[in-house]
C-alpha cells in the first residue's frame, strides 16, 4: 500500500487525496530521518525586518521564515517527498461520506513553550487541547485579523468536541482543506493568547522556542527540549539574520557565514549562475515557484475593455524569450495554473495559446497581433499606455521585457515606477492603466489561485473581470468529489481565461535557495513559500 | 593678477565682447590649462549628447537579438559589452549623456536662478522680506541635501522634470547665500546710494547696478554646482529614484542589475561609472578655473 | 555680541520649527498610507480588509477608537450608563480588537456580546496631528517608529553609531590627506605640485562615492575574497573588527571630502598668503616652513575647520548611497527607508534632530568668523 503511494503522481492534490485514504494512520514512518549529529546553530536570513510577528497579517514570507519554527500545524508537508502531507499535531482524522464533516483527533501531551524564556507570557506551559486549535483556526478565518481568511470560507462551523477532538463542518466540500491546514499560516497557538498579542508574542508548540528579535539583527530561536517528537530537533537553535540586500546575504553564504541562504527565497537565476561558477559545492535549487507575473488593465476601460487588444498583447509577448532573457532559462510559462501541474492545459494546447520558441511562429503571432490592433482601431504608435510597477529591481524585469516586446507591435508603454506606498495607494484606488499582477500562493490548488485573483470581486482581481459562467465553473470544481472530476472543469476554466484574457500571464518565476553541503536532511521539495520552515530534522554535518 | 573682482561691472557692447573673446580664450588656456581641459571634456560630452543618434551603434533601449545577446564582454561588436537584457552599453552610455547634461544644466539653472533671483530682490528690499527669505533658506539648508531630493521625488513621482526640480531645490540656499552677501555689499556702496538719491527706480537700480555685480559670483556658484547636480542625479538614480527605465541613465544603470551582475559582468557597473566620473571631472575642472578667475575669495558655498 | 547671539538663537528656533512643519506636511503630501504599507508585502500582495487597516491606523496612532454601547441590543436597559463608563475606561484598541474578533468582552464582570458594543474608528484630523507633533517635538518626545514599533530614539541609538564611526573615520582620513594637498597646492600655486594636487582633489569630488564603493566591493570580492560584514560590530565591543568593517565605507566617503577640504584649504591659504603680515614675514626672510605653519596655516585653518564641520553635517545626506552600497545600518539608510515606508515619526524626528544640529553648527561657524575676523559686521 505504501509502495503504491510513492508510485502515484506526486502532485499536491493527489497527495491530499491519498492523505484522505490513509487518514487514520499516524505520521508515515519513512518520512522521518534521524539526526546524524546534535547541536549547532543554523544561520540563515529572511530579508528585511519584521514589522510584527503576527503571521496572519504581516508580510508572510519573511514572517514565516522567522516564526514558523516555533509553531506546529495540524498537518504538515513532507520534508522529503514533494506534495505529500503528513500528520503533525493531528494524530488522525476522518471525513464524513459527503465530505462535509472533518473530525480531527489531536495528539495528547503536546506542550506549549514555557520556562524562563516565556516568562510572563500568557499561555505558557499549557497542554495543547482542542480549544487551542479552534482559537487558532478561528483567527485565520477572521478577515479582521487575517489576510488569509479566504482560504477557509468553506468552513461553516468549528468546534471542540472534547479535549482532543476538533470537528470542522463545511458548507461545501473542499478537497483542498487538509493542504490549507498544512500551510505555515495555520500555526496553532494557545487559546490564552489574545489575537492581537500575536503581534508581539511568539508562542507555540514548535521545535524551536522564540528567544528574541532584535531590529536590524534578526531573530534567535533555541531548541525546545520538550518537543513532542522525541529526539528532535537536531539543532541547538536557529539564528535568522536581517539583510536588506540579498546580494550581501549571498556574499555571506559564499563566505560560509550562512548555512542556508533563505528558505525558498532570494536566489535568482543570476545568483545561481554565479554560485555554479564560483562555488560548485554549494547546493542550489531554482524551481519555478507558485509565483507569477502577469499584466492586467481594467476590463471596463479602454483599451483593455477591447478583447482584441488583450489578445494582441498575449500574441505579441514571446514568453520563451522571457524565460531565456529574464530567467537564465529558469522559470516556467503557461496559463493561470502552474504549467507543471495537472491543472494546467496539456502541452500541445498550451503551445497554441502561448506559442512556441520557433522564430517563424513568433513573427507570425506578432503579425496577427498587429492585425488585431489595427482591427481594433489602433494604428502603430497610437496606443500609449502607462504601466504601474514597483521599483525593486526584480519587479522591473518583466515590465521592461514586455515593454520591448510590445514596442515591436507598435504599442508604447511608459513604466510608472513607484515605491510601495504610491503603488499600493494607486492600485487600491484603481489609478492605473496597466498593472503587474503578481502574487504568491502557498498551496497548489485551483480554489486558491482563482479565488484570490479571478472570480468576481476577488480581493486581488485588479482587472475587475467578472464572468458568471466562470464563477459557475469555479463552484462546480469546488464541490467535485475528486481531482479526477475537477481537472476537466479546471481545464475548461483555463480555456475560458485564455479566450477572455482578463490578465495576460507572462511567466512563472523561478526563485530558489542555496545551502551549504553540510546542511543535512534539507531538501527543497515545495514550490510554495510558506511551508516546511520548522527545520526540526535538519542537522549540521561539520 | 588674474582673477580679482572688478569693483563694478563694466559695460561693453556685444561686438566689443566678441572681439575680445578670442584673445581671452587664449589667455584662459594659458593661465588655466586644467580649466581648459575641463572645458574641453564638457564640450565633448555636450557634443556626444547632441549627436548621440549618429554616434550610438544601437538604440539604447533595444534588446539586441530580442535579448539573446546578453552579457557579452567588451568586444569589437560591443565596445563596452552588453547588459543582462542584451542592450548595448556603449549606446546607453552615449544616450545617457543626454539625460545627465540635460538634468545637470536645467537643475542648476533652475536652482541657482531661482535662488539668485529670490536673494537679489529680498536682500535689496531688506527688512521683513529679507528676514522671511533668509528663514526659508535656512530651512532648506537644514535638510540633509539628498534627503530633501528623495522626499520631493516621493511627492512628485519619477520623471525628468521632477528630477530637475528635486535637484534644483538642493542648490537654492547656497546660491541665495552667496548672492545675498554680494547684494548686501553693493547695496551699501556710495554708488548705489547716489543712484537712489538721484531718484532712480528700484528696478532700475537692481538691474543696472546690483545685478551686474552679482554675475561673477553667480557664474562661479553655478559652474561649481553643475558637477554636483550630475552626481546628485546619479545618486538618486542609484537609489532607484531617477527616470523610469528603459530610458538610459548612467546612475540608474548602476542600480539593481549592475550590482547583481557585477561579478559575472564587471563592465556593467564600470562603464556608466566612468562616464559619470569623466563628465563631472570636466565640469569641476572648468568650474574650479572659473572660480579662480572670477573670485578667489568666494567662500561659504558648499 | 550677546544680542547677536540671542537673536540668532531665536531665529534658529524659528528655522527648526520651520523644518518640523515642512517635513510634517511634505510627508503627508507623499502618496501612500503608512497603515497600508505596514500591511503590505511588495510584489506579493493580497489586499486587506478595511477593518484590518483601521486597526493598524489605531495602532500607529493616526486614528482613535470611540467606544460605546449599542443600547438597542440590551433587553434590560438599566445601569447602562455605569457600564458604558466602565467600557470607555478600557483601552480603546483592545475593545476594537475584541469587537473585531467577535469574542465576548468582559467589562468589570459583565460579559458583553460583540453586537452590544460599538467601537468606531475615527481618523485624527491633520491639524490635531500637526499640533501634537509640534508639542511632542518640543518635549523631545518622538514616539515610535511606524516601521518597527519601537521608540525612534532607540532606532537612532542603533543607526547613529554606525554613521558616527564612518564620519569620524572619514573625517580623520580627510584631514590627513586633504590639508597637506591643499597647503602644497597653495604655496606652489600654478606649478606642477599644485596641478597634481588639484587633479587629485577634483578627481575625488568627481567620482560618485557610491561608485567608488561598488568598485571597492567588486575589487575586494574578486581579488581578496573580502566580504561585507554579516553583522555590524559596535566600535566599543571590538574596536579592531569595527575599524576593519568601517575602513572601506569611510574611505569611499573620505574620497570625495578630501577634494572639498583640499580646495578649501588651498583657497583659504592663498588668501592668507596675500595678507600683509605674511608678505612681511616673507620679506623678513623667514623660512618657508615657518611662514606656512606659524602665520599662514594658523589663520587659514579656521575657515577650513568650520567648512569641514559643516561638510560632515551635510554628509549624512550623501552617506546614504555609501551605506546602501555597503549594506550598513546607518542614519542615511534609515532616513531613506523611512521615506519609502512613510514612517512619518522617524523621518520627522530625525530631520528635526538634524535641523538642530545644522542650525547649531551654522551658528558656531558664524560666531567663529565674527570672533576671529572683527572686520565682519553682523546685522
Amino acid at each position: 500500500m505504501k509502495q503504491n503511494q510513492r508510485d502515484r503522481p506526486k502532485h499536491l492534490l493527489a497527495a491530499s487525496v491519498l492523505a484522505l485514504a490513509v487518514a487514520a494512520a499516524p505520521a508515515l514512518a519513512e518520512d522521518q530521518r534521524a539526526c546524524g549529529k546534535y547541536g549547532g546553530v543554523l544561520t540563515t536570513h529572511a530579508g528585511e525586518d519584521l514589522v510584527n510577528f503576527d503571521f496572519h497579517q504581516q508580510p508572510t514570507v519573511r514572517t514565516q521564515q522567522r516564526v514558523g519554527g516555533s509553531y506546529n500545524r495540524l498537518f504538515r508537508f513532507s520534508f522529503y517527498e514533494k506534495g505529500k502531507i503528513v500528520n503533525d499535531l493531528a494524530e488522525s482524522y476522518s471525513v464524513s461520506d459527503d465530505g462535509l464533516v472533518y473530525t480531527i483527533k489531536l495528539r495528547d501531551g503536546v506542550k506549549f513553550h514555557c520556562g524562563d524564556l516565556a516568562e510572563g507570557r500568557p499561555g505558557a506551559c499549557t497542554d495543547l487541547d482542542a480549544a487551542d486549535v479552534v482559537w487558532s483556526i478561528d483567527k485565520i478565518r477572521n478577515k479582521n485579523f487575517s489576510r488569509r481568511a479566504g482560504y477557509f470560507t468553506a468552513i461553516s462551523e468549528l468546534e471542540a468536541v472534547d479535549r482532543l477532538t476538533v470537528r470542522i463542518t463545511l458548507s461545501q466540500a473542499d478537497a483542498g482543506l487538509i493542504s490549507k491546514l498544512a500551510v505555515g499560516w495555520a500555526g496553532i497557538f494557545p487559546s490564552e493568547l489574545p489575537w492581537d498579542r500575536l503581534k508581539d508574542t511568539v508562542i507555540g508548540t514548535g521545535p524551536f522556542i522564540w528567544k528574541e528579535y532584535v531590529t536590524g539583527a534578526g531573530s534567535t530561536t533555541v531548541r525546545n527540549p520538550d518537543y513532542y517528537r522525541e529526539g528532535y530537533p537536531c539543532l541547538d537553535g536557529v539564528r535568522n539574520f536581517v539583510f536588506k540586500d540579498p546580494t550581501v546575504a549571498l556574499a555571506n553564504l559564499r563566505a560560509e557565514k550562512l548555512d542556508i541562504n533563505s528558505f525558498m527565497q532570494y536566489i535568482y537565476p543570476a545568483d545561481a549562475k554565479l554560485l555554479a561558477e564560483k562555488h560548485p559545492d554549494i547546493k542550489v535549487s531554482l524551481p519555478a515557484r507558485l509565483w507569477w507575473h502577469s499584466i492586467a488593465g481594467k476590463v471596463d476601460e479602454a483599451p483593455w475593455s477591447d478583447k482584441r487588444v488583450r489578445q494582441a498583447f498575449s500574441l505579441a509577448i514571446d514568453r520563451h524569450k522571457a524565460i531565456e532573457v529574464l530567467g537564465e532559462g529558469a522559470g516556467a510559462i503557461g496559463g493561470y495554473m502552474p504549467p507543471w501541474s495537472k491543472w494546467s492545459l496539456p502541452a500541445d494546447e498550451l503551445a497554441e495559446q502561448i506559442g512556441t520558441a520557433d522564430p517563424a511562429m513568433v513573427e507570425a503571432r506578432r503579425e496577427k497581433a498587429r492585425a488585431l490592433l489595427a482591427d481594433a482601431g489602433y494604428a502603430p504608435g497610437s496606443l500609449q499606455l502607462g504601466w504601474l510597477t514597483l521599483d525593486t529591481p526584480e519587479s522591473l524585469l518583466t515590465p521592461q521585457f514586455v515593454q520591448e516586446q510590445l514596442r515591436l507591435i507598435g504599442v508604447e508603454i511608459n513604466l510608472e515606477v513607484s515605491d510601495r506606498g504610491t503603488f499600493t495607494q494607486r492600485r487600491d484606488s484603481g489609478d492605473f492603466q496597466l498593472i503587474t499582477t503578481s502574487n504568491a500562493a502557498g498551496v497548489l490548488d485551483p480554489s486558491i489561485f482563482y479565488a484570490d485573483y479571478l472570480i468576481c470581486g476577488a480581493s486581488s482581481n485588479e482587472s475587475g473581470w467578472c464572468n458568471p459562467e466562470f464563477d459557475a465553473l469555479y463552484a462546480r470544481q469546488l464541490s467535485a468529489r475528486s481531482d479526477e472530476e475537477r481537472v476537466p472543469v479546471v481545464h475548461e476554466m483555463e480555456r475560458m481565461l485564455f479566450d477572455e484574457l482578463p490578465q495576460v500571464q507572462v511567466r512563472w518565476i523561478a526563485e530558489g535557495m542555496a545551502w551549504q553541503p553540510w546542511v543535512m536532511n534539507w531538501e527543497d521539495v515545495d514550490p510554495g513559500y510558506y511551508n516546511n520552515v520548522t527545520l526540526e530534522e535538519v542537522w549540521l554535518d561539520k | 593678477m588674474p582673477g580679482s573682482t572688478p569693483a563694478y561691472a563694466t559695460h561693453r557692447s556685444w561686438g566689443e565682447r566678441l572681439r575680445l573673446f578670442g584673445p581671452a580664450l587664449v589667455r584662459f588656456v594659458r593661465s588655466k590649462p586644467l580649466g581648459a581641459v575641463g572645458g574641453l571634456i564638457v564640450i565633448v560630452m555636450f557634443l556626444v549628447a547632441v549627436f548621440a543618434p549618429w554616434l550610438a551603434p544601437y538604440s539604447p533601449e533595444e534588446f539586441i537579438d530580442g535579448g539573446s545577446a546578453r552579457l557579452h564582454p567588451p568586444s569589437w561588436d560591443y565596445p563596452m559589452g552588453t547588459d543582462n537584457l542584451g542592450r548595448d552599453i556603449l549606446s546607453r552610455v552615449i544616450y545617457g549623456a543626454q539625460l545627465s547634461m540635460l538634468v545637470g544644466l536645467l537643475s542648476t539653472l533652475f536652482g541657482t536662478g531661482l535662488g539668485a533671483l529670490v536673494a537679489l530682490f529680498s536682500t535689496y528690499a531688506g527688512g521683513r522680506w529679507d528676514l522671511i527669505v533668509q528663514r526659508l533658506m535656512d530651512i532648506l539648508w537644514s535638510f540633509p541635501s539628498l534627503i530633501i531630493a528623495v522626499v520631493i521625488i516621493a511627492v512628485l513621482g519619477r520623471s525628468t522634470s521632477n528630477l530637475v526640480v528635486a535637484i534644483g531645490i538642493v542648490v537654492i540656499p547656497s546660491t541665495a547665500r552667496v548672492v545675498r552677501s554680494t547684494v548686501l555689499a553693493v547695496k551699501e556702496t556710495e554708488y548705489v546710494q547716489a543712484a537712489r538719491a538721484a531718484g532712480a527706480s528700484h528696478l532700475r537700480i537692481i538691474f543696472r547696478h546690483v545685478a551686474p555685480n552679482c554675475v561673477a559670483p553667480y557664474i562661479v556658484i553655478a559652474t561649481a554646482s553643475l558637477g554636483g547636480a550630475i552626481i546628485t542625479e546619479a545618486s538618486l538614480s542609484f537609489l532607484g529614484l531617477g527616470v523610469p527605465p528603459p530610458a538610459p541613465s548612467w546612475g540608474r544603470d548602476l542600480f539593481g542589475s549592475a550590482q547583481k551582475f557585477a561579478e559575472l559582468a564587471p563592465w556593467m557597473p564600470i562603464m556608466p561609472g566612468i562616464a559619470i566620473s569623466v563628465t563631472v571631472y570636466g565640469f569641476n575642472l572648468f568650474g574650479d578655473a572659473i572660480r579662480d578667475l572670477l573670485d578667489p575669495r568666494l567662500r561659504g558655498s558648499r | 555680541m550677546w544680542v547677536y547671539i540671542i537673536k540668532r538663537l531665536l531665529l534658529g528656533v524659528v528655522t527648526i520649527y520651520g523644518v518640523a512643519t515642512l517635513v510634517f506636511f511634505l510627508m503627508r503630501v507623499v502618496p501612500g498610507d503608512p497603515a497600508l504599507i505596514a500591511l503590505s508585502e511588495p510584489g506579493r500582495d493580497a489586499r486587506v480588509s478595511e477593518q484590518m487597516v483601521d486597526a493598524m491606523r489605531v495602532r500607529l496612532g493616526f486614528a482613535r477608537v470611540e467606544v460605546g454601547l449599542n443600547r438597542d441590543a440590551f433587553e434590560n436597559r438599566s445601569g447602562l450608563d455605569e457600564l458604558e463608563a466602565a467600557l470607555q475606561a478600557l483601552d480603546g484598541e483592545a475593545v476594537l480588537n475584541s469587537v473585531n474578533s467577535g469574542a465576548p468582552l468582559n467589562v468589570g464582570g459583565t460579559i458583553l456580546k460583540p453586537k452590544q458594543v460599538r467601537a468606531t474608528v475615527h481618523r485624527i484630523p491633520l491639524l490635531t496631528q500637526y499640533l501634537e507633533w509640534m508639542w511632542n517635538s518640543t518635549r523631545f518626545e518622538f514616539g515610535n517608529s511606524l516601521k518597527v514599533n519601537r521608540p525612534v530614539v532607540d532606532e537612532w541609538m542603533r543607526f547613529f553609531p554606525v554613521t558616527a564611526s564612518i564620519v569620524i573615520l572619514a573625517a580623520g582620513m580627510t584631514l590627513i590627506a586633504g590639508l597637506p594637498i591643499g597647503i602644497i597646492s597653495a604655496i606652489r600655486q600654478d606649478r606642477f605640485a599644485d596641478y597634481l594636487g588639484r587633479i587629485v582633489s577634483i578627481a575625488g569630488l568627481s567620482l560618485p562615492s557610491f561608485w567608488v564603493a561598488l568598485l571597492i566591493i567588486l575589487g575586494m570580492v574578486i581579488w581578496f575574497g573580502w566580504l561585507p560584514p554579516l553583522e555590524y560590530v559596535p566600535v566599543w565591543e571590538a574596536p579592531l573588527q569595527s575599524l576593519q568593517q568601517m575602513f572601506f565605507p569611510a574611505f569611499a566617503v573620505a574620497f570625495a571630502q578630501i577634494g572639498v577640504i583640499a580646495r578649501m584649504t588651498r583657497s583659504s591659504m592663498l588668501e592668507v598668503l596675500r595678507e600683509d603680515y605674511v608678505t612681511t614675514a616673507w620679506s623678513k626672510g623667514l623660512a618657508e616652513s615657518t611662514v606656512v605653519t606659524r602665520h599662514a596655516l594658523k589663520n587659514a585653518f579656521l575657515p577650513v575647520l568650520t567648512v569641514f564641520g559643516l561638510q560632515f553635517g551635510f554628509a549624512i545626506g550623501g552617506l546614504v548611497v555609501v551605506e546602501r552600497a555597503f549594506n550598513l545600518p546607518g542614519l542615511g539608510n534609515f532616513l531613506v527607508d523611512s521615506v519609502v515606508f512613510r514612517d512619518y515619526n522617524s523621518i520627522q524626528a530625525t530631520l528635526f534632530a538634524t535641523a538642530i544640529f545644522v542650525t547649531a553648527a551654522n551658528l558656531l561657524v558664524d560666531l567663529a568668523y565674527a570672533w576671529f575676523n572683527p572686520r565682519i559686521r553682523y546685522t
